[in-house]
């Protein structure tokens, strides 16, 4: 048997209290593709930072090639352990080169000309494969070229273990083929790769061995991916108690499937009059990524409508336009059949706009405030109380109904907001927007980073929005969460809207239209 | 030539300074603390300058007392993990009440220390303005070159860079945080030793408490308008030296003409103006974002 590429050892990480690996012991064979699968919080990228030496285990051991390493990324990085970051560790404000040459360990070119930067790793990147310029800043690069970027400076070295984590999550459909033919080219070559994954079908392609964690234990050890049916693997990676259905769709099975309604969910009801319109609006560029660009897009009652598309090509804009934080150049922009091109952000939501922001923590939730403030924000600034005073022990005994109707799990409504994990943070959202006067519901990655049982709560919430008649849009970079529960699909490609369809959809088009292929 | 001449000497402390906040703000740290390191290396060099009439070794003591409180900065803000900004502050208000102290503990009562020697002047043999310059001032636009040639020119400078940038990456790839702001820090503490130094014994020979006079800060915006970028950023320090050697002649030129006092509040409304106006073209700083400086 030849010596293990990677092995850990008994390994156990704790972060605070949090123990986030629990002595993990696992080896991987050289020269394979392994996958190591679990949900979110499962603790599969703490793993692969341990082995690539950022994060310091409490207990155990790292081996690589047999012998142990103890001393850090750099020393990880001297026996050929290379890692290639989920959101990519590159530093923005650099050009192609200078973000090669940096983390660089070969002893020559410490000093360098532009010119002989640029020469030097642009025969490189041609001779990779990579087609970018090597003086391109980073800014301007769209994200598949920014992960071949990143996994070209991760085999400048000598790599000789190469770990990817969620390589695939930020890629549109047709891209993820070309990084798994890559990463098999790796694998024939000799490196052995080891992909952070969480969804079924893309390890049962790629992965010849697959480990599986939860919350932090070993569930699977590097079992051969042929041997695993779909349904014992999701069962692995969710724990038997759960229930089977949905949590299928949420590991992204569903697309096997045909693309049928939840159980116990009716069928989609007629879709009623037009709640929100926008029509032909154009607005400026911004941090999060491409303005809208003359987009149109009518939102009905009773419907939920997802937008797909890669990240950075109008979502950000597209809900700002959508709450009056970011202005329209051009365009209308109805909320309940009035425009509210100019108006703010309040009389908007006194028509019924509803806003579950991309990131809870920071614009969700002000993380320092209780959680009664958090949920009374509207009340406290809207219009229900009058001449301004905050009748605080009323809003709080409100809060707390609330808060246990939408299934908090709360000590207090006093406790700060940070205090709650990201399921919880999030139904304080809900319980807030979610209310008897929404109308136009405006979910941007209302999911993103929760465990299934919280995914599985979200969906249901919009759910019965819609079917108690509001309008839904939901944003989500996860196409299979978009197939499973909206009506109608749209997608965006820089700034405008190219695609509009609705169910049953068929994947492949859509991918195609993220990427500007023809739809 | 004059006015060349007479710029270089008004701005060289503000190059020499901004220099030092770029350094540390490249490696992610806003760097407030530039006028107190100013004031400490003018006060050490003035009066090791009285004490001992020895140039050379008033110049080292200085620098390296600046280089010292870098350290102790660097020390709290990486070691204790002390907000950066409040560091800063207090590193300026240590500047300004730290030499009034020093001064009345060595003379017994404050007021303004007079050296009599002063730093060479390698072009005296040139009349008028150009033949005051001292060897710092001569320097200045050579160690701007040599600060650019480090950040964009040699990988040490990329990591520095990377640090500030995106110090998961940095991290990640096996960069030491600590150590690549120990060496921004550090490095900007010779540079702003060498601003107070230029400031007290180039042109005057003399320390008064005070005299910094918000330079510090200047140099800061400098660093700002130009993006961290060495050269545009020497060159925004320029020009606000420009506008106070301006201010300071029309003092002189123009008495009855204009208030004094409103000449003198010149450089700080430019300083204002300049940074508004390059807000507004630019967008609002997304390096601004504190957390990320809290990494690692």
């Amino acid at each position: 048997m030849p010596v293990s590429a990677v092995t850990c050892d008994n390994i156990t990480v704790k972060f605070g209290d949090f123990v986030a690996i629990d002595r993990v012991s696992v080896a991987f064979e050289p020269g394979r593709i392994h996958a190591l699968v679990g949900q979110n919080g499962a603790g599969k990228t703490t793993l692969a930072r341990v082995v690539a030496g950022i994060v310091a285990p409490a207990a155990g051991q790292v081996l690589v090639a047999g012998a142990g390493v103890s001393g850090g990324v750099l020393e990880a990085r001297a026996r050929g352990v290379e890692m290639v970051h989920q959101s990519f560790a590159l530093p923005p404000s650099m050009t192609v080169a200078e973000a090669l040459e940096y983390g660089s360990t070969r002893r020559v070119g410490r000093i360098f000309s532009r010119r002989s930067l640029n020469a030097r790793w642009q025969e490189y990147l041609d001779r990779t494969g990579v087609t970018v310029s090597a003086g391109a800043p980073l800014r301007d690069l769209p994200i598949e070229t920014l992960q071949a970027v990143e996994i070209a400076r991760a085999l400048a070295g000598d790599a000789k273990v190469l770990i990817l984590d969620e390589p695939t999550a930020v890629l549109p459909p047709n891209a993820v083929g070309r990084l798994f033919d890559n990463i098999r080219r790796l694998r024939d070559s000799g490196v052995t790769v080891i992909v952070v994954l969480h969804k079924v079908r893309e390890v049962l392609e790629i992965a010849e061995t697959v480990t599986v964690l939860r919350r932090g234990e070993l569930i699977l050890d590097t079992v051969p991916s042929g041997s695993l049916t779909p349904r014992g693997f999701a069962d692995a990676i969710i724990g038997s108690e759960n229930s089977a259905e949905d949590d299928a769709a949420v590991l992204g099975l569903a697309e096997a499937m045909p693309p049928v309604a939840v159980a116990g969910t009716p069928a989609p009801s007629q879709r009623g009059p037009v709640l929100a319109r926008l029509d032909a609006v154009t607005s400026p560029d911004s941090s999060g990524g491409a303005g809208l660009r003359t987009a149109s897009l009518d939102l009905h009652a009773g419907e939920m409508v997802g937008v797909a598309g890669v990240e950075g090509n109008g979502q950000v804009a597209l809900v700002e336009v959508l709450a009056g934080l970011s202005p329209a150049s051009r365009g209308v922009v109805e909320i309940s059949g009035e425009d509210m091109t100019h108006r703010g952000l309040l009389e908007r939501r006194a028509r019924g706009l509803r806003i579950i922001p991309f990131d809870r923590n920071t614009q969700g939730l002000s993380s320092a405030s209780p959680l009664w403030q958090n949920w009374a924000t509207p009340l406290m600034v809207g219009s229900r109380r009058r001449r301004g005073m905050v009748r605080a022990a009323q809003l709080r005994r409100e809060a707390t109904a609330a808060l246990e109707a939408w299934d908090v799990r709360f000590t207090s409504v006093n406790q700060p907001a940070a205090s709650l994990s990201g399921g919880n943070a999030q139904k304080v959202i809900l319980a807030r927007e979610l209310d008897d006067g929404a109308s136009v519901i405006v979910a941007a990655q209302p999911t993103r980073g929760l465990d299934l049982g919280a995914v599985e709560f979200v969906w249901r919430a919009l759910r019965k929005s819609r079917e108690s008649g509001a309008s839904v849009l939901l944003i989500s970079s996860d196409l299979d969460e978009l197939a499973e529960v909206c009506d109608r699909i749209v997608v965006v490609l820089g700034g405008a809207v190219v695609l509009d369809v609705a169910a049953p959809f068929d994947i492949g088009r859509i991918g195609a239209a993220m990427t500007g292929a023809a739809a | 030539m004059d006015v060349f001449a007479s710029v270089l000497q008004s701005a060289a402390p503000l190059i020499l300074a901004a220099m030092a906040g770029l350094l540390s703000q490249r490696t992610g740290i806003w760097h407030l603390g530039l006028g107190g390191l100013m004031s400490i290396g003018a006060m050490v060099s003035v009066v090791v300058a009285k004490e001992t009439s020895n140039v050379t070794l008033a110049v080292v003591l200085a620098v390296t007392a600046s280089m010292a409180m870098s350290i102790v900065m660097w020390a709290v803000i990486v070691g204790l993990r002390a907000n950066p900004i409040i560091v800063g502050i207090g590193v300026n208000a240590l500047g300004a009440g730290g030499t009034i102290l020093g001064i009345v503990a060595l003379y017994g009562k404050e007021g303004t220390v007079y050296s009599d020697v002063v730093l060479p002047r390698p072009l005296s043999f040139l009349d008028g303005a150009p033949g005051r310059l001292s060897i710092i001032a001569i320097l200045t636009p050579f160690i701007v070159a040599a600060v650019w040639f480090v950040v964009c020119r040699t990988r040490f400078g990329l990591r520095l860079t990377a640090v500030g940038d995106h110090p998961f990456a940095a991290r990640s790839s096996g960069v030491s945080l600590p150590r690549a702001r120990l060496w921004g820090l550090g490095l900007g503490g010779v540079l702003a030793g060498l601003a107070g130094v230029e400031l007290a014994l180039g042109p005057l020979g003399s320390f008064s408490s005070g005299m910094e006079a918000g330079r510090g800060l200047m140099a800061f915006a400098a660093v700002i308008l130009g993006a961290t970028h060495p050269i545009v950023v020497a060159l925004a320090a320029t020009f606000f030296g420009a506008v106070t050697y301006f201010g300071i002649w029309a003092q002189i030129n123009m008495v009855g003409v204009i208030d004094t006092n409103l000449m003198l509040m010149l450089p700080y409304v430019v300083v204002i103006v300049a940074v508004v106006i390059t807000a507004s073209v630019r967008g609002s700083a997304k390096s601004a974002n504190l957390s990320e400086l809290r990494e690692g």
